[in-house]
């Protein structure tokens, strides 16, 4: 087994509030990419995913500090800042971003975008980064000529497939994937799951998923660790996290879910995640957690082994199986 | 469109001066002695005895064929005259935008990329000094500073004899130089704080943080992702302003006695010389018009979004 590509461990992100109450978005979470993996952040929004992936990518901006640390192939680079970063962003780590129209400069064509940032020794000449530019399209199902296209020129499916050619185009080994189907009707989403997967399995590309809709995170993933207010509440292989999930969060996501054919009532998980610009006393999820204990409102749970590969962060995981 | 606009403004024109009280001759006729029989023969020289409709038809006409008219004050047509003083200001005043643009578009992206910093809040604060500055003040200012350096008044040296037309040039360029930097100076500013505001919007777009995530460097991000994006109301603005600076000039104009279309309206006003008034207000309907059109095709150029 070769070593992990992306090891994170123990990374805090903290945003500049108004009035000093700074924010604490990312609480201590660890996670590491393996050649291949098929990793998924899964949480309701403002659980803290993206911000996550933003930091490991060292693209929050001034606003935010950022601490613990992030190795790529064993090389640290979060202290380093911008300059530590830059030699391996798309190359290693790229990125397709939610919301494709916003993400592609609308003023450039979808060609010169890409080709970009091929690696510099395929672009000798601008043909012949176009036409590299033309064959990322096309391995994306996209024809050759849409790279002289400006992105208002292309459908919602076709922009998020061009932001996925362009991710590959600095040929990474992890490619993060940030709600990449939101905005896109379900039939687009399909295709996009599928074309991912299909990469995925063609490059030996490790695939991050960022989502909160567990029936993708499903198809596409192996791997999910499920996050709550900014923390990672439970880990483990995706199947296991559905079928018998040991964190209360992640059952209830799960019975939030519409899952066709099934013969279940739909619901939802009452409240909303708790403010993160005052310290947290106890669990985070325990407002909303249908069965507390005392003990909940006072230590806060850590992630510990409940099973083989699985963790999650419950005080009383040991009940509920 | 820009037909029509020039159209419906030769119109308003022409009305304009119809409506004011008095006409030409009344004004001319100001001479002792005047008798009301030489009046009539002065307004049915000049036409003035037939209907609106009929004086519009035929300024309709001449305008077509290029006759502006004959001023009062000088008796050379309005056209020659114009196109002298048109020729005097926009050299000047174009020199004076092109170093504003520059200047004003290099310091607005240097304050929104180092935003926040000490560097950014000296160019913000200078550029808003430089353009809460009256525009005659900054002229005498300057006069004041450096007058002793280059000229301080007219457009060329009367008493170079014969000069080459190379000699003209460096003379023309020398004693343009004051009013153009303060054309550039009252300029700067407005430029420098739109093309900040334009920047820090664009850098805040989600296609920037696509361009870090992709790993290029920050001169490069700003070449290729910001810079064409913000230019879209910069050049819009540029070309506005520049409209209306041509026809703002006077005060500029005055101080540093520069023959151009400023002073050219300022003494038409004074001696009452219709014909160079009305020809003046034409020449600088056109002027702002054009200068629209061309930001019209330089947003065209610009952002493939807009169709034409």
């Amino acid at each position: 087994m070769k070593g992990p590509v992306l090891e994170v461990r123990d990374l805090h992100v903290w945003f500049d509030g108004p009035g000093g109450r700074d924010v604490h978005a990312v609480r201590g979470v660890s996670f590491d990419v393996r050649p291949g993996d098929r990793l998924a952040l899964v949480g309701e929004s403002g659980c803290g995913k993206t911000t996550t992936v933003l930091a490991v990518l060292g693209l929050l901006g001034a606003a935010a500090s950022v601490s613990g640390s992030v190795r790529v192939d064993g090389q640290e680079v979060l202290p380093g800042g911008d300059a530590a970063m830059a030699p391996y962003r798309w190359g290693d780590l790229s990125i397709v971003f939610q919301g494709a129209l916003n993400a592609l400069n609308p003023v450039r064509t979808v060609g010169s975008q890409i080709a970009e940032v091929l690696p510099r020794d395929r672009r000798v000449s601008r043909r012949a980064a176009l036409r590299q530019a033309g064959e990322l399209l096309e391995r994306v199902g996209m024809a050759a000529r849409n790279v002289a296209r400006y992105p208002h020129e292309l459908s919602g499916g076709m922009r998020q497939r061009a932001c996925i050619a362009m991710a590959l185009a600095g040929e990474p080994r992890v490619l993060f994937a940030d709600e990449p189907t939101t905005a896109l009707d379900v039939v687009v989403q399909a295709q996009i799951l599928e074309l991912l997967d299909r990469l995925a399995d063609e490059l030996g590309l490790a695939v991050v998923l960022i989502s909160h809709d567990l029936g993708l995170v499903g198809q596409l993933c192996d791997r999910a660790m499920v996050m709550y207010a900014g923390r990672a509440v439970e880990e483990g292989p995706t199947v296991g996290l559905y079928t018998a999930p040991r964190h209360p969060y992640t059952r209830l996501l799960y019975e939030a879910t519409p899952v066709l054919g099934a013969e279940r009532p739909l619901r939802s998980i009452g409240g909303g995640p708790p403010a993160l610009d005052v310290p947290l006393a106890g669990c985070a999820f325990r407002s909303r957690c249908p069965d507390t204990e005392d003990r909940c409102s006072l230590t806060e749970p850590a992630l510990t082994p409940v099973a083989p590969a699985r963790r999650a962060a419950c005080h009383l995981t040991g009940r509920t199986p | 469109m820009a037909l029509i606009t020039i159209f419906c403004a030769v119109s308003l024109n022409f009305l304009l001066f119809r409506v004011v009280p008095g006409d030409a001759v009344s004004n001319l006729a100001r001479v002792p002695n005047s008798t009301v029989a030489q009046q009539q023969a002065l307004r049915h020289e000049f036409g003035l005895d037939r209907s609106i409709g009929a004086q519009y038809v035929a300024y309709l006409r001449e305008l077509a064929h290029g006759n502006l008219g004959r001023s009062f004050a000088n008796g050379q047509p309005v056209s020659k005259n114009l196109g002298e003083a048109l020729g005097n200001t926009l050299p000047m005043v174009l020199l004076g935008t092109v170093v504003a643009i520059v200047a004003g578009i290099a310091t607005g992206v240097l304050g929104a990329v180092r935003r926040g910093t000490r560097t950014d809040r000296a160019l913000t604060v200078s550029s808003l000094a430089v353009y809460a500055l009256p525009a005659q003040w900054v002229g005498l200012l300057l006069l004041f500073l450096l007058g002793g350096v280059f000229p301080s008044g007219g457009r060329v040296d009367e008493f170079l004899i014969e000069p080459s037309a190379w000699q003209h040039a460096v003379d023309v360029l020398w004693h343009m130089t004051l009013p153009s930097l303060v054309v550039g100076l009252t300029l700067f500013g407005q430029y420098a704080l739109l093309t900040r505001t334009a920047t820090l919007e664009t850098l805040s777009e989600d296609y920037v943080l696509t361009a870090r995530a992709k790993g290029l460097s920050t001169p490069r991000i700003v070449r290729r992702h910001v810079l064409r994006n913000a230019m879209l109301p910069i050049s819009t603005m540029i070309a506005l302003t520049l409209g209306s600076v041509v026809g703002g000039v006077v005060l500029i104009e005055t101080v540093f006695s520069w023959p151009g279309i400023g002073r050219a309206v300022y003494s038409a006003v004074t001696s009452r010389d219709y014909p160079m008034l009305q020809g003046a207000f034409l020449v600088l309907t056109v002027v702002v018009v054009v200068c629209n059109y061309v930001s019209d095709l330089v947003c065209l150029r610009l952002d493939p979004r807009i169709t034409a």
